[in-house]
């Protein structure tokens, strides 16, 4: 990891005064602009709402809170125990009768990692770097999926599960 | 003869208070109303609800929360549990259309709430980082205000967005990144 992404992990409980900087840290801060920068981004959003939360009537809040409980019990929690047990038979069922009566769907049987690659829309907009850049992570050349991931701009605007997918791969 | 003495009592954690809450404990709700009143408030703030909206959404938040308490198994922290309720309350509450100014969080969320009270208190840096947020994708924008505001973990924030921490260390990535440039 590299020291600008080590202080990126450790700027929250910094912020925060769960902890301090090292020296090492303290120093590598003061010289790296990019640093510098997420550092005020992080005490801005440490600091964000302080002016919302005072506002709050604590007391105010717990006792109508209460009292709206008090007027309206607590509900079953839907995932007991015997309710799982009574539902999952009957859903595993459903879905058996209606892969039996409609065919399974296609979709579930072609699932090869190397196909996820190309399903992926926002790798169309990738430009020869980027792509470059991707294809290094599969291959074994890009030792830093974090660097990759930070040239590759509109892969943050893909679904988790598409994430998961590139993540999957790229950790091998 | 002993001399007395008072042993300092640990505080309970928060699942020994939802515990004790349903067992009738209201002692119990209240402490954890106010251990967590003021991260939930800057949190639901973040997320774009006025000043004037802070009281109302938290009340409904820890009303559901509470009402709910027996489906809590403690998979993931009383916190973050929380949280979760209290951003689909503050959806819910903007869904219903009451207060159509605020936020529509599917799309491009956040409000351009007129809050003179509390944005007057904000420094220059919170005013442009609370306008910035507001060009963020959802998720990025979530994982950013959990992670960079509230100082949980990215276990943590998966169980809370119902992600896997990797995803949400690359949305936080590139939430950070877009913030920069936009506050540049």
């Amino acid at each position: 990891m590299n020291p600008c992404h080590h202080l990126s992990d450790r700027m929250p409980e910094v912020a925060g005064q769960a902890s301090r900087w090292t020296a090492d840290e303290a120093e590598h801060l003061l010289a790296c602009q990019d640093c510098g920068a997420e550092w005020r981004l992080v005490g801005a959003a440490v600091t964000m709402g302080h002016g919302a939360a005072v506002r709050v009537n604590v007391d105010q809040v717990a006792e109508r809170v209460l009292a709206r409980l008090r007027e309206a019990p607590a509900v079953a929690a839907v995932g007991r125990p015997w309710v799982r047990r009574a539902m999952l038979p009957a859903a595993a069922a459903a879905v058996l009768v209606s892969a039996v009566w409609f065919g399974w769907p296609a979709s579930a049987v072609q699932e090869e990692p190397t196909a996820l690659v190309a399903v992926l829309p926002e790798l169309d907009d990738l430009d020869e770097t980027e792509l470059a850049s991707l294809v290094g992570v599969f291959t074994g050349t890009e030792a830093d999926p974090l660097r990759t991931l930070d040239a590759a701009e509109s892969l943050g605007d893909l679904s988790d599960s598409e994430l998961e997918s590139l993540l999957r791969l790229m950790e091998g | 003869m002993r001399a007395l003495s008072i042993e300092p009592v640990a505080p309970r954690g928060d699942e020994a208070l939802v515990t004790a809450y349903q067992a009738g404990d209201e002692g119990a709700a209240s402490e954890l109303v106010r251990r967590h009143s003021a991260g939930l408030a800057r949190y639901l703030h973040g997320l774009g609800a006025p000043s004037a909206d802070v009281n109302d959404l938290l009340q409904e938040a820890f009303f559901r929360a509470f009402r709910a308490a027996a489906s809590f198994r403690g998979d993931s922290s009383f916190r973050s549990w929380l949280y979760r309720i209290g951003a689909n309350a503050a959806k819910d509450h903007y869904r219903r259309g009451r207060n159509r100014v605020m936020l529509s969080i599917e799309n491009r969320d956040l409000v351009d709430a007129a809050d003179p009270g509390g944005e007057a208190e904000a420094t220059e840096a919170e005013d442009r980082l609370h306008a910035a947020l507001k060009l963020l994708p959802p998720k990025q924008r979530d994982v950013f205000l959990l992670r960079a505001q509230q100082g949980l973990a990215y276990d943590e924030i998966a169980v809370t967005l119902e992600t896997t921490p990797g995803a949400a260390r690359v949305h936080y990535h590139h939430a950070v990144k877009r913030l920069k440039e936009a506050m540049q």
